[in-house]
């Protein structure tokens, strides 16, 4: 994780301020990594084994498709398998796994929206119009699902942060690390986490703010 | 917010019991505090609506990424173009194909007369030519009228 330097003084909390950054070069999982970096095959497979499900979770927690969490879950591991040459070591292998995952989740829901905006454009104005309205009932109206419709925003809140405060606040409170975990896994001191968090946090908060004062079309 | 509520506001959201009496009584004297907290703890239980408990994929998931990796594995056409050292190869095959191109037109070619023709075809029709063309030929009209008003005027009978 990058950003280091960025650290805002914050508030003594009874604990030690810093703890000493993990050295992930010498960890059980870094002799994984570096199996799989050395192509092999059985490594990667208790790769796949090990954080399948952690990764299938988030991604569906995000897209709430079990097709869509399967394809993005595989691309996910597609993805490790060829980049994880340039694993640096600087993270926990967890950490870079959920960065992958998240990133490919809004990479995903990006591409999506292009492709309906794309289908949209073939419409006449009247019909895109016609449209717009009927999409603004569901929204706005009574939702089918309250909760559906709850979780589609707050994908979209989180869609608004950085790629970093994101996985964060996604492994913070939907994975239910705590912050130090989250400490141990980055290798970033506990309180840089909290800082990071309590600017996500804010950073949502307006977005909320923000989409509650858009008018309504 | 406060950073007495800042500092401990992770440990609140995860467990309320376990923020501290500092925390509590703090709380329990800021109003503002107590309205920043409470957006924070709607936040989070609206983010924690992302979990999910059963979702796992279903057997034979990693066959199907081994599978997928295959594939993405395999050169395509257009993947070989991303190729540097294949790139440079096209790139000169290119080149040298075009200078023979032109080399064989340059030496071969009856186009040097075929050329020349069309080049004369252009010169002759440039304007200033036609105006010559004209010209003379406007001439040649006035110089015969010209001979037919002698010959009618020097006529007799």
């Amino acid at each position: 994780m990058s950003g280091l330097t960025s650290v805002l003084p914050f508030p003594a909390t009874g604990k030690p301020r810093a703890k000493t950054r993990v050295d992930h070069r010498s960890t059980e999982e870094a002799a994984l990594v570096r199996r799989v970096q050395a192509r092999d095959d059985l490594a990667f497979r208790e790769i796949v084994d090990r954080y399948q499900a952690k990764v299938f979770s988030i991604i569906f927690g995000i897209l709430r498709n079990h097709n869509d969490a399967e394809d993005i879950s595989q691309q996910v591991f597609a993805k490790i398998y060829f980049s994880i040459k340039n694993f640096d070591f600087r993270s926990s292998l967890l950490t870079w796994i959920y960065k992958i995952t998240v990133n490919e989740c809004y990479d995903y829901l990006r591409k999506k929206r292009v492709r309906k905006l794309v289908y949209e454009s073939d419409f006449s104005e009247e019909d895109s119009r016609r449209m717009e309205n009927s999409d603004a009932v569901v929204d706005r109206g009574r939702p089918m699902d309250t909760t559906l419709a709850q979780r589609d925003l707050v994908v979209k809140l989180l869609e608004r942060l950085p790629e970093e405060e994101r996985t964060m606040i996604i492994l913070k409170e939907v994975e239910g690390f705590s912050v130090e975990e989250l400490s141990r896994l980055s290798g970033v001191n506990e309180n840089t986490i909290k800082v990071k968090l309590f600017r996500a946090r804010q950073k949502l908060l307006k977005a909320a703010q923000r989409l509650n004062r858009a008018p309504s079309k | 917010m406060h950073k007495a509520i800042r500092a401990r506001l992770e440990e609140y959201l995860d467990d309320p019991a376990a923020a501290g009496r500092k925390f509590e009584e703090h709380l329990s004297g800021c109003g503002d505090c107590r309205g920043d907290l409470e957006q924070f703890r709607k936040q989070s239980a609206q983010v924690r609506l992302l979990r999910s408990d059963e979702a796992s994929p279903v057997a034979g998931f990693y066959g199907r990424v081994m599978a997928r990796i295959e594939a993405e594995a395999r050169p395509s056409a257009w993947s070989l173009m991303h190729d540097a050292a294949f790139g440079w190869r096209i790139a000169l095959a290119s080149a040298g194909m075009a200078l023979i191109m032109a080399g064989y037109m340059v030496s071969t070619d009856p186009a040097g007369r075929g050329m020349a023709t069309a080049s004369d075809m252009v010169m002759s029709s440039a304007p200033k030519n036609i105006l010559a063309i004209d010209s003379g030929s406007a001439a040649q009209m006035d110089q015969a009228r010209n001979s037919v008003l002698v010959t009618l005027a020097s006529f007799q009978e």
